[in-house]
């Protein structure tokens, strides 16, 4: 799908108009004499909106996060498929934002909505860096290194996502093609190169799994109490968990999981303990790789929601120019396991 | 004295952040934002791109050019020799925009010839391809200072640990 034109876009007047929308909706669904109030907007974009907003039912108030999106990006999941992920994620005691609600068609913003619990919190990359953790950092680490663990360690019995006979197959397929046919970009011989060796060199998978997708710290929301809660899904799937290891290493500030508050090495130690299993090393630098590829992809594409006949945004303008950054990483990591591949 | 390509550029970029951002609603703020960081970018891009893809250009030649050293017992290498060959002959303008189509040509014939590469083993061949990537490697981390995204000293992460 196309990003929004002006036209697009939602067409209520502001927040009261929305509130008015909601309330009606809402009531609509059964919600005994709701009232939205305390309506403010979180962030906004192209694509998407998130509001906060508190719902009155009589005396029980409820606090809600409400995401519209404008246009769907191509490479992350429906909201509907979100919110079935969320709901059963939630279920399995994950610590996760409940949803609430999702509308589709029947949405009277004319775009699908959710409604999500609201907590309080920080991003943890926020929070670290504004010294609000007080617990040890390589014990607050440890505790996401197990958290990353047990999100693997799902059985996918009742998990609500699509799959296919080889999803790691489809995983890589996806990204290299989202990388060379991103639009208003030529692929560069870096890119080219990498995606080529991911797509020869594929590894099959020690075990399939719930990958996150984009699990790192200022994906964490953290807690007064001092309890994570793990957000933004929309990249989840089905697919080899050290995918998801060598994600997180791509994040390296002082304020991360990995390069902050755990080394490299001592990051995959603490997997492979809470784990129970040892991370295959050609599998890990595989997908280090291929986290380059698709991040690029991500950069240049808008996580899909850019097409070819449309203008780019300033801001999409400015993170294509990260590419390069990224191409570095690509050379660095397919000279070493070129490397690798000589030594074998 | 009319003002350059450089001032002309300060002073648009000067008009977005000093008249332009108080005026617009929230909702377009960080585009206009990244607006003003793109041409601060781009104006330090423009003071050194010519001679950087000139020496680009260089050494891309230097690289698809030896590749002839296995052509003859690597046929899929032929063509881009070939390639190179003709490339390396062909007269272009002193434009930037005539320099940026010949890097291009340049990059494309790289890619074709690491993906030949790829393909072929022995330790000649990946001599090679380590040789191409730390080249395209450095081209590609010399525009690190033109982004704003990852850290200019530390833009990507480098970790693998040891098989």
């Amino acid at each position: 799908m196309s990003a929004p034109t002006a036209d697009s876009f939602p067409a209520d007047t502001g927040a009261q108009d929305i509130a008015d929308k909601l309330q009606a909706y809402l009531a609509g669904k059964g919600v005994a004499n709701p009232k939205v109030g305390g309506l403010r907007r979180l962030t906004g974009g192209s694509s998407h909106d998130t509001w906060a907003l508190d719902l009155s039912e009589g005396e029980a108030i409820t606090p809600l996060v409400m995401r519209r999106n404008f246009a769907l990006a191509s490479l992350d999941m429906s909201p509907q498929a979100e919110f079935d992920l969320l709901s059963w994620l939630s279920a399995q005691g994950l610590p996760v934002a409940k949803p609430w609600l999702c509308a589709t068609d029947d949405s009277p913003f004319g775009v699908p909505f959710v409604l999500a619990e609201r907590i309080d919190g920080t991003d943890l990359r926020k929070a670290v860096a504004a010294q609000e953790v007080s617990a040890d950092p390589k014990a607050v680490a440890q505790g996401l290194v197990a958290l990353q663990a047990r999100i693997h360690a799902l059985s996918l019995d009742g998990c609500p996502l699509a799959t296919s006979a080889d999803p790691v197959r489809e995983a890589v397929e996806r990204w290299t093609r989202a990388l060379l046919d991103a639009p208003h970009a030529s692929p560069g011989p870096l890119s080219r190169a990498a995606a080529a060796w991911l797509l020869a060199h594929t590894p099959a998978p020690q075990r399939l799994a719930l990958v996150h997708g984009d699990y790192k710290a200022n994906n964490i929301l953290w807690r007064k109490d001092g309890t994570p809660v793990v957000l933004d899904w929309e990249l989840t799937h089905i697919g080899d968990p050290v995918e998801d290891l060598a994600w997180t290493m791509l994040w390296t500030s002082q304020y991360d999981v990995v390069g902050g508050m755990l080394s490299p090495a001592d990051y995959v130690a603490a997997y492979e303990v809470a784990a129970g299993l040892s991370v295959d090393r050609f599998a890990l630098h595989y997908w280090q790789l291929f986290a380059f590829v698709k991040l690029s992809a991500i950069l240049l594409s808008g996580s899909g929601s850019i097409s070819e006949d449309e203008q780019l945004s300033p801001s999409h303008v400015l993170l294509s120019r990260a590419v390069p950054c990224l191409e570095a990483g690509m050379a660095a990591h397919l000279a070493r396991l070129t490397s690798e591949g000589q030594a074998a | 004295m009319s003002a350059d390509a450089i001032t002309v550029l300060e002073a648009v970029r000067t008009y977005l952040t000093d008249r332009l951002l108080p005026t617009v609603p929230a909702s377009q703020r960080s585009d206009l934002r990244a607006a003003a960081k793109l041409i601060d970018n781009a104006l330090g891009e423009l003071d050194l791109l010519h001679p950087m893809l000139q020496n680009e250009c260089a050494a891309m030649e230097r690289l698809c050019r030896e590749a002839e050293s296995l052509a003859a017992q690597h046929p899929t290498l032929a063509p881009i020799a070939a390639a190179a060959r003709e490339l390396a002959g062909q007269a272009y303008g002193e434009s930037l925009t005539a320099l940026r189509q010949r890097h291009g040509q340049w990059s494309a014939l790289c890619g074709d010839l690491a993906l030949a590469l790829q393909a072929i083993p022995g330790a000649q061949a990946a001599e090679q391809l380590r040789g191409l990537l730390e080249t395209l490697g450095q081209n590609a981390l010399a525009r690190a200072k033109w982004q704003s995204v990852f850290p200019a000293d530390k833009p990507f992460s480098d970790i693998m640990i040891p098989s």
